[in-house]
């Protein structure tokens, strides 16, 4: 990466469970909610970001040091993204808590993406467990809904 | 006492939760999560049985949440459920979802039966929001009923219009009804759907004279209303006006409805919210051929002109004009030209058929003149090719439809 001589302005940020982490500026700033706060010049050397952990900070930087990089071809950027999102989805669900909070639209989008891609061929049973729905129909009042539009739930269409 | 918010139904259900599940996902990701960044993602298909996870879904994927839909409609990657042309088929009288998409090789999903008789002058306007009007007569010509639909095929749902009145029993004088016409239109300002009537007659008094009706119904009200617009030109009884007859194939687009009148180099425009007519002039299309080669279609938002004509380099060739109204305000067209490398494109076929554009992408084809024909045609031909202009108008790329899957439903 082309660098220039003068020295790297750093950034250090903590999480909610008090580790450091210093990264580059260039790539903390892509994520709004701390471009404001250094815009705002309210950040001191340290920024707080009590609503991110360590662990999910980690994989945020490594999004944000793939992202901030403009020689990586648009292919190879979403064959990272498409490998990146390759996670359990309780861990996509508190990356996406994160990625709005520090305001990274990209990393919100693919995330939330993800969710819609593995949600696309479940059941409404598996929805509920996922999300811990309590299904409040009564028999007869579900039969009714599957009947309304009875063909949504056959396979014809899954290819 | 105060009606409950849905923002409290939404808190009674995270404490719920939150007693039952301490670690849920529920809990960690809020609702407005799943609905608007995740759900507006999926199909419609698959929104249909997420009706019955629970009441709190069914109420938020109901048709009556304007907003949710709006976002559905603009965010899914799938479009119209990843359908691209609708065709009836006359045979079997249902109505037929082909997906032209990518790799899906003219996959075809018989969408609904129509509970009338054979389909007549069958015509279907462009997808507006999600929304697809068509209209056929049923019975002889000189007793029928005009049968008008709304559709929306990604929920399979079809409404019937009341019958349009008639322009030959509002007059005194007997009339023949020479022509009729159905226009879908949306105005965004309002969030209304219209459907525009124009009928068109000729009546017997002291020699041949003319009359021409419009009728209005409003989605969500219940009859037809007429209204008297002030026309873009002259109408004069004792001549047929040929631009009505030439109404067809309109683009909703800001609005308005467009059609293009070749005849008099302009774009007739109809107001749907004010209802009013007016004309914006074309650009100078160079070389303005036969009529049959001049389209007006809509990409990516703009209305765009497509001209075809004779190569002038290469006479095996076809050169295209695109003109795009990119300033719809000011009126102010950009140009660009590609050349068509088929030179039996003209030959097959009197000219080609400009489908529905995907996305951004313009999509050509040869081998039928119609959407309403569509379906005779993929039935006749195995030799169903669709070209694509892209964006960028670099390239052509050339697809060939199996069409075998389509001949056997219309056949059944």
């Amino acid at each position: 990466m082309a660098t220039t001589t003068t020295e790297t302005k750093m950034l250090t940020l903590c999480t909610s469970d008090k580790q450091q982490f210093q990264i580059e500026e260039t790539i903390a700033l892509q994520a709004v909610t701390i471009r404001n706060m250094v815009e705002d010049e309210c950040a001191s050397n340290v920024i707080p970001l009590p609503n991110v952990n360590s662990k999910i900070m980690i994989q945020i930087i490594e999004y944000l040091k793939k992202h901030v990089d403009s020689s990586v071809s648009k292919e190879d950027m979403e064959k990272f993204d498409s490998a990146f999102v390759e996670k359990k989805l309780s861990e996509i669900f508190d990356i996406i808590l994160a990625a709005n909070y520090l305001n990274i639209k990209n990393l919100l989008d693919i995330c939330c993406q993800r969710v819609a891609d593995v949600m696309k061929n479940k059941s409404p049973e598996w929805v509920r467990r996922t999300f811990n729905i309590v299904n409040d129909f009564t028999a007869e009042e579900e039969a009714k809904i599957r009947k309304e539009h009875e063909w949504a739930f056959e396979g014809v269409d899954e290819d | 006492m105060k009606r409950r918010r849905m923002d409290d139904i939404y808190m009674i259900i995270l404490n719920k939760h939150r007693r039952d599940h301490d670690t849920g996902p529920w809990i960690r990701l809020h609702e407005d999560f799943i609905f608007y960044d995740i759900l507006a993602r999926l199909p419609v298909k698959v929104l249909l049985q997420l009706r019955c996870v629970c009441k709190t879904w069914r109420r938020f994927l109901s048709s009556n949440n304007p907003s949710f839909i709006d976002l559905q409609l603009s965010r899914s990657q799938y479009g119209l459920g990843g359908i691209k042309l609708l065709v009836p088929a006359r045979q079997s009288q249902c109505l037929l979802l082909v997906n032209l998409e990518e790799g899906m090789d003219g996959r075809v999903t018989q969408l609904l039966t129509i509970p009338k008789q054979k389909f007549n002058d069958f015509s279907i306007s462009e997808n507006i929001k999600g929304l697809v009007c068509f209209h056929h007569i049923v019975g002889t010509r000189t007793n029928n009923i005009s049968c008008t639909y709304i559709c929306n095929p990604s929920t399979r749902e079809l409404m019937e219009l009341p019958p349009a009145p008639d322009i030959t029993t509002n007059d005194d004088m007997t009339m023949t009804r020479m022509h009729m016409s159905h226009h879908f239109g949306f105005d965004p300002s309002s969030k209304q759907f219209k459907v525009l009537n124009i009928q068109f007659a000729s009546f017997n008094c002291l020699g041949r004279k003319y009359g021409v009706a419009f009728w209005i119904f409003t989605l969500g009200g219940d009859s037809w209303r007429q209204i008297y617009p002030i026309l873009p030109f002259d109408f004069r009884y004792n001549e047929p006006a040929p631009w009505l007859f030439l109404l067809k194939n309109c683009v909703c687009l800001n609005g308005a409805l467009h059609w293009l009148f070749k005849a008099m180099k302009v774009i007739v425009v109809f107001n749907v919210k004010k209802e009013e007519f007016h004309a914006i002039p074309l650009p100078k299309i160079s070389m303005l051929p036969d009529a049959e080669r001049v389209v007006l279609l809509q990409v990516d938002g703009h209305l765009v002109v497509l001209s075809l004509h004779d190569g002038v380099l290469n006479h095996d060739m076809l050169d295209m004009e695109i003109w795009t109204l990119e300033d719809y305000q000011n009126e102010v067209w950009k140009k660009d030209t590609v050349t068509i490398p088929f030179k039996d494109w003209r030959k097959w076929h009197d000219r080609p058929v400009f489908v529905v554009p995907a996305d951004k992408d313009l999509q050509l084809e040869d081998g039928s003149q119609s959407h309403s024909h569509l379906g005779h045609i993929l039935s006749k031909t195995p030799r169903n090719r669709i070209y694509t202009i892209n964006n960028s108008i670099t390239e052509i790329k050339v697809h060939q439809r199996d069409a075998d899957q389509t001949r056997r439903i219309l056949s059944s």
